[in-house]
């Protein structure tokens, strides 16, 4: 089976590097799927599970924070601000963050005087990061 | 002269001093490693970052994003990189003159500071600090820049300041690191010798100047469009290659090539027809080195990209810096304290000297008293 290389890079360190058989993450307009020999794009994507699919067939995820993705025919770059693999995750602070990016959206949705304090979009930003560490960790 | 008692004692502190000296150098070494390590683990990404903004800049035409805009009405914001803790040299006092020299007036600038004796410095010279940040400078993470970044952002964004420029301390080697100013927004010339420190090179430099472009030749383009369009459409090659080959189009004759070529793909996915040469003209194009690159697609579309791009690369950019000052602080701070701890050896050495002269001027004094003594007993 044809494969390309894939490369997940953060700022602070080439989180992931593999030959892979096929690539879906959230783009940001809307998920997507690559195989090898695509034709080269860039794209913005979004906090998402990505899921990699392995030239035997499993499958394997990893977490990223929002960031771009460049594809050439043979290989993939990710920059992610913030990226993991299912096994860095610290499970206690994702729920935790998840919970409290949840509080924050309901105080703000209620409206009352506390909401004004909130950023919204960071607490949507928070939570969708939050869903994506916890989702990447469930589905090994 | 001092007494035995003093030069002891003295000796003491010193001794002391230098151990505390020589552990902070340790300290200071063993950080350094770290930032350096963290500084070259940035690099994939910065790099990756600046290449990709060169493909997007290079297909966006004219193109409007808040951080691209000027204010030329506002006032100057500096965002200033300097140490926490002092101990560390003249590291924090070189930013601070740097940053001076290119302040033109007090009153015309506000401030952003990272550090605590960054925010003491100019707060005692009553700048006008309009956000301070502390405990961040030794190990910066990209949180961090990207906090500042999203202040920065918001507060560009109001229209108040016309520029905003980062004061910081570029890591040359573990001996030597060099202050140095450039502007952070709105995107376009950079400082001087930029090239060097940073990954963005001329990438912004690029993306203005193809912006003056196109806004000079997009009314001409916009005429010259429609002929062409129309050229495409009667497959009226000949007509086609003269529209396009004139002179108007001048630089980015081969952006505007793309273009074409896009749409006469578009045009050839409507008919569904394969008579239309796909590519007739590109053959045209001798600019080889442009073409050798895979041209991209952009999801959605350059601009959009482009959009999203640069915020994360303002952040970038402030992670880059943070990082290089914070190698810098550290390796000042680390040489500081390796010639205090050199000097303490002088010195003690210096004092044990004294301290043997007097032991001896004192025995000597003590034996003539005696033998005087022993004498008058005759």
């Amino acid at each position: 089976m044809a494969t390309m290389k894939l490369q997940v890079i953060s700022p602070d360190a080439v989180v992931y590097e593999a030959d892979i058989a096929m690539l879906v993450a959230d783009a940001t307009s809307g998920p997507i799927g690559i195989l090898p020999m695509h034709l080269p794009m860039i794209t913005g994507i979004l906090p998402c599970a990505m899921r990699l699919k392995m030239e035997d067939g499993t499958q394997q995820y990893l977490a990223v924070a929002g960031g771009f993705m460049e594809v050439q025919r043979d290989k993939i770059t990710v920059l992610a601000s913030c990226a993991e693999r299912p096994e860095q995750i610290d499970r206690n602070r994702a729920e935790q963050s998840l919970a409290r990016a949840k509080e924050r959206i309901k105080t703000f949705q209620r409206g009352t005087k506390e909401a004004e304090s909130i950023d919204i979009k960071r607490a949507e930003l928070s939570l969708q990061r939050a869903l994506a560490r916890l989702k990447s960790m469930e589905k090994i | 002269m001092a007494s035995l008692q003093d030069i002891r004692r003295r000796i003491k502190s010193v001794k002391s001093i230098q151990q505390i000296t020589k552990a902070m150098k340790m300290i200071a070494a063993a950080r350094l490693r770290r930032a350096q390590r963290a500084a070259v683990a940035n690099r994939p990404y910065a790099d990756k970052m600046a290449e990709i903004l060169d493909n997007v800049a290079a297909r966006v035409g004219n193109f409007d994003h808040p951080l691209l805009e000027a204010h030329p009405e506002g006032k100057e914001l500096y965002l200033i990189l300097a140490a926490d803790k002092g101990l560390a040299g003249a590291y924090s006092s070189n930013v601070f003159k740097e940053a001076a020299s290119h302040i033109p007036e007090k009153d015309a600038v506000d401030l952003i500071t990272v550090g605590r004796r960054t925010e003491e410095h100019f707060r005692n010279r009553s700048y006008h600090i309009v956000k301070y940040y502390m405990g961040i400078s030794e190990r910066p993470t990209f949180e961090d820049a990207r906090n500042i970044a999203r202040d920065i952002t918001e507060r560009y964004m109001t229209g108040e300041y016309s520029v905003v420029n980062i004061v910081y301390t570029r890591f040359v080697s573990a001996l030597s690191s060099v202050p140095e100013m450039f502007q952070l927004l709105p995107f376009e010339n950079l400082a001087g010798d930029g090239k060097k420190k940073m990954p963005e090179s001329g990438l912004i430099a690029g993306l203005k100047a193809l912006r003056d472009i196109h806004k000079v030749n997009l009314k001409v383009a916009q005429g010259k469009d429609k002929a062409i369009e129309n050229a495409i459409a009667n497959k009226d090659f000949d007509e086609l290659d003269r529209l396009t080959s004139e002179s108007i189009f001048g630089k980015d004759i081969h952006d505007f090539k793309e273009l074409l070529r896009e749409r006469a793909e578009e045009l050839l996915l409507e008919e569904e027809s394969n008579e239309l040469p796909p590519l007739e003209f590109e053959s045209d194009i001798d600019d080889s080195d442009a073409m050798d690159k895979d041209a991209y697609i952009f999801e959605p579309n350059a601009e959009e990209v482009l959009g999203h791009l640069l915020p994360q690369y303002l952040v970038t950019m402030i992670y880059a810096a943070q990082l290089q000052a914070a190698a810098s602080e550290l390796s000042s701070r680390m040489t500081a304290m390796s010639n205090a701890t050199d000097n303490a050896e002088e010195l003690n050495k210096k004092l044990d000297l004294q301290y043997n002269k007097v032991r001896q001027a004192h025995i000597t004094t003590e034996m003539s008293e005696i033998v005087g003594g022993a004498e008058a007993l005759k």
